[in-house]
């Protein structure tokens, strides 16, 4: 009876009710799309990080698990890696430098990430091959890079890199080209830590390279649910480091926390004017049908049927405009160029997709009461 | 043959006390209504007729007295079951809003069967059938908004009878028709009162819709001040005599039966017209 009831409603409402999931669309579009910018955000930022094979990260004390302010001597890898417990680990160096392309094409800024062969840090390939010597020039590239500048395994790049007040060019081989890869809002290139040493951009270009320095230090431990423990124990062991997981490193990224933070925001606020637009829609409705509400429990329609027929109706139109939205941003996305960061994670979809259909019943919520209240003496004009 | 008491009213009150102030709108009703046998409930406003409907309807709870409809005592009776009660035993017609806006005219009368559980293609044929009689065989597919207000008036009366119930009560329903659509909705709602051997009340103001009625009862102050059974009072209340149509003012038997039907009329709020 209540589907009965709500169905007929919403058909011969037609026009009214598909206005008004049009609206309910619009809210979806912006939810999925701030949902989906967070996470290409987030993921622009962490990505590497988050993919990284490791359990703990090692940073200079007081830097604040920076990757960018901490500084290690590379002596301390050694140290880390004769902890018990550390069944690996390797030095991680971040820097930034250009990729010069031919033909007049705008340089691509890449995360510059030095590593070391067979130890975490070093993304596999999933075209060619990795890194096998410490001394080759020879790098693997971000996906992104390949796919935009056309590059392929056994190409040439050129990096720029400015050393002292110099930019130098430097040619280097493609051995393997890895999957997404982004490190501070750029994809990454990945060469061995003696190379990334010597091509990094300096400061002073006299600086030696024949005692590398290394930004962090990523952990592989022999049983990962010792974390904290594990921790501990490398903080006792080595001097002026300080240690973290993976998430609270991305999460102490300069801006990460902030960026999201702002997101958040925009998405509650998003999901608050949902709730009250569609809470008012209904309110404004069932004030209209009070009359209509007191003639149907007049005639003996029981309050649940009122009820359930109420929520029904705002559930269909819910699930239409959320779906009407979700197609809509399905169509944006295939269009979208691939510089925009917006990312579609099937979690963060269905995250965003679930709170939308419950803005609906909880925007409704009071309408709900009002049909709940309607007295049938109504129909009587008592 | 005797016929079967329906509706039975005893004693039945309703008081209002809100803060301190008592106020009796139904004052010890007593009242039958047999089957077959359709009822005028007149009065001024504020005389009790609404409240009184709205118990027999089981909207409204007495506070004395009881209410018996097919025996059953509606005062013993929980929410829910008066719930249940309300859309098995009794139909409504209601003043205005009326049926359901986004239903067809057959939509609208079939709800009463959807509500019972009692849907199918034989009470969809009856339907039909009562609509068909109710002239409405080419409107059965229309909503309310294309319908005229008299033919809204009688799909609520084919959706107040399609479901047999056993007591039909209808509140003002010519408030807002034309005397021709009023005359027209009426008879029929008597006719098929009479045909289904059901208890039938109808409030109004208006009293030429009397003449269709078996029974007028007048209420003033929550009391029933009069009961009128005689056809030919009947027929004066409602300015339908046969001296209605003589055309000199002159006649005696006029003038006599002007001062009768004054005498009648005095303590309702609106007098027949031309009186």
């Amino acid at each position: 009876m209540s589907i009965y009831l709500s169905l007929k409603e919403v058909w011969r409402n037609k026009g009214r009710f598909f206005l008004f999931s049009m609206v309910i669309a619009l809210i979806a579009v912006l939810v999925l799309f701030t949902a989906g910018l967070g996470e290409g955000l987030a993921s622009a930022n962490k990505e590497y990080l988050e993919k990284l094979d490791a359990t703990l990260l090692v940073f200079q004390e007081g830097t604040g698990y920076s990757t960018i302010e901490s500084r290690l001597d590379y002596q301390k890898v050694k140290r880390v890696q004769r902890v018990e417990g550390v069944s690996n680990a390797g030095p991680i160096g971040f820097s930034n430098v250009e990729i010069v392309l031919d033909g007049g094409l705008d340089p691509i800024d890449v995360s510059f990430i030095g590593t070391e062969t067979g130890k975490p840090g070093l993304p596999a390939p999933i075209i060619g091959e990795t890194i096998r010597s410490k001394q080759s020039k020879v790098v693997m590239i971000d996906e992104r890079i390949a796919e935009s500048a056309n590059i392929s395994v056994g190409d040439y790049i050129t990096i720029k890199s400015t050393q002292g007040t110099e930019d130098k060019f430097y040619d280097l081989r493609v051995t393997g080209i890895t999957d997404g890869q982004q490190y501070f809002f750029q994809p990454s290139i990945f060469v061995s830590l003696a190379i990334w040493d010597k091509y990094r951009p300096k400061a002073d270009a006299s600086v030696s390279s024949s005692r590398p320095i290394t930004n962090i230090i990523a952990v592989q431990l022999q049983n990962p649910e010792n974390m904290a423990s594990m921790a501990a124990l490398i903080e006792s062991a080595i001097k002026d480091v300080e240690i973290s997981d993976i998430k609270t490193a991305y999460e102490s990224a300069p801006g990460y926390s902030a960026q999201q933070n702002t997101l958040n925001t925009m998405k509650g606020f998003t999901f608050l004017i949902g709730v009250l637009v569609i809470g008012g829609f209904f309110q404004i409705q069932t004030l209209q049908k009070v009359p209509q509400i007191g003639m149907l429990k007049a005639i003996g329609t029981p309050n649940p049927v009122v009820a359930v027929a109420s929520i029904l109706q705002i559930i269909f139109v819910t699930v239409f405009g959320v779906a009407l939205g979700g197609l809509a941003v399905l169509g944006l996305a295939l269009g979208m160029p691939p510089s925009v960061p917006i990312l579609f994670t099937g979690t963060s979809v269905l995250i965003a997709v679930a709170s939308l259909l419950l803005i609906g019943p909880l925007g409704g919520l009071v309408s709900i009461r009002v049909a709940l209240k309607v007295e049938p003496l109504t129909a009587l004009g008592m | 043959m005797k016929q079967k008491i329906i509706l039975e009213t005893k004693n039945v009150s309703k008081v209002y006390d809100s803060n301190g102030l008592v106020v009796k709108a139904v004052d010890e009703v007593n009242l039958r209504v047999k089957a077959g046998e359709f009822v005028g409930l007149v009065g001024p406003s504020g005389s009790g007729k609404t409240t009184m409907l709205a118990m027999l309807a089981t909207l409204l709870r007495e506070t004395g007295g009881s209410l018996l409809i097919d025996k059953q005592d509606l005062g013993s009776m929980s929410d829910a079951q008066r719930t249940k009660f309300r859309r098995e035993k009794i139909g409504f017609t209601f003043q205005s809003n009326n049926l359901v806006p986004y239903l067809t005219a057959l939509e609208n009368v079939e709800l009463m069967l959807r509500l019972n559980k009692t849907n199918g293609r034989k009470s969809r044929e009856r339907a039909i059938d009562l609509l068909t009689r109710l002239g409405l065989e080419d409107r059965l597919h229309s909503l309310p908004s294309q319908l005229s207000g008299g033919q809204q008036q009688r799909v609520a009366i084919a959706r107040s009878l399609i479901h047999d119930p056993s007591v039909v009560l209808a509140d003002e329903p010519t408030a807002s028709l034309d005397t021709e659509r009023a005359n027209q909705v009426v008879q029929i709602f008597a006719d098929l009162i009479h045909e289904g051997q059901r208890a039938g009340i109808m409030v109004t103001h208006d009293l030429r819709m009397c003449k269709y009625a078996d029974k007028i009862v007048q209420m003033v102050d929550g009391k029933i001040s009069r009961v009128i059974t005689e056809r030919s009072e009947i027929d004066l209340l409602a300015g339908t005599s046969k001296f209605d149509q003589l055309p000199n003012n002159e006649n005696v038997e006029e003038r006599r039966w002007l001062k009768k039907r004054a005498l009648i009329s005095q303590n309702l709020e609106h007098l027949p017209a031309g009186v």
